[in-house]
């Protein structure tokens, strides 16, 4: 086994099994040099991170966009299918990126135009745009129901907190 | 970069299979028809450039103290997750496990 060692900003010292890193020919678009990552997160956890080993400091908040949009059905163009080696539709993993605003943890948004295909055999990846014109690269990941279920999970943590004060 | 003048309604050909013909010009706006084939996926630049600026906004949050804030959003999708199970959903969450890197071990 093969191990490489990074530093990440996130995660501390990590150290991945080389058959685990997730590689990216042409880059992410935005970090068009770095090419090898590694997905890090809890088994239980929705949201994981597609960490680069290229750049400590570089994570981001990825899911699966069937959990924020359960009838994702997307096209994908045959040149990124060819160029990935996928040869049906049990080898792809689709990841979509998240971009979470800061103070606003629930205006969340998920980039549902250009979700991250991984070859779950040779781990080849690339970030597509699918031919779904409809789908947003902004998606609102939680209605209305989703907010109001965690103000009550929040005045319900108070509650406690100031009966245990 | 190779410069063409073309008028309404005649049109360039990229190889032998994209067609790129002037529809109409307005002022300062030209009007595309593209033809090609399935296989070449054709995008204005800027959602390239939307992309690009999303992935950007995403990292960002790396340097933010986020992880309250990121546990509840777990939680919270993590319902999501129990009320939809659906088969695609599950193959998928399955296809993601098998990508998460088993051997990273995390030292603080």
């Amino acid at each position: 086994m093969v191990v490489k060692k990074v530093v990440s900003s996130r995660f501390g010292e990590i150290e991945v099994d080389e058959k685990d890193i997730i590689y990216f020919q042409d880059g992410l678009p935005g970090f068009p040099d770095k090419h090898e990552f590694v997905l890090i997160g809890d088994e239980e956890q929705p949201i994981k991170w597609l960490q680069s080993l290229e750049d400590g400091s570089l994570a981001l908040p990825v899911t699966s966009p069937f959990l924020v949009f359960p009838a994702y059905d997307v096209e994908i163009p045959d040149e990124d299918v060819a160029e990935l080696g996928i040869t049906s539709p049990e080898e792809a993993a689709l990841l979509v990126v998240l971009v979470i605003p800061p103070g606003r943890p629930l205006d969340m948004t998920a980039n549902l135009r250009a979700p991250i295909v991984v070859n779950v055999n040779t781990k080849k990846a690339k970030q597509v745009v699918v031919l779904n014109e409809e789908y947003p690269i902004r998606y609102p990941v939680f209605g209305p129901e989703a907010k109001a279920l965690l103000e009550q999970r929040a005045s319900e943590q108070n509650s406690v907190e100031s009966k245990e004060g | 970069m190779l410069v063409l003048t073309r008028k309404i309604n005649q049109s360039i050909m990229i190889g032998d299979k994209i067609e790129v013909k002037i529809l109409d010009v307005k002022g300062d706006q030209v009007k595309l028809g593209i033809e090609a084939p399935k296989r070449i996926p054709v995008h204005r630049k800027e959602i390239f450039e939307e992309i690009m600026r999303e992935n950007i906004r995403a990292a960002e949050i790396v340097a933010s103290e986020v992880d309250k804030e990121l546990s509840e959003l777990q939680f919270l999708l993590k319902k999501e997750q129990r009320d939809k199970k659906e088969d695609k959903t599950l193959k998928q969450a399955e296809n993601i496990k098998k990508l998460t890197g088993k051997k990273s071990k995390k030292t603080k």
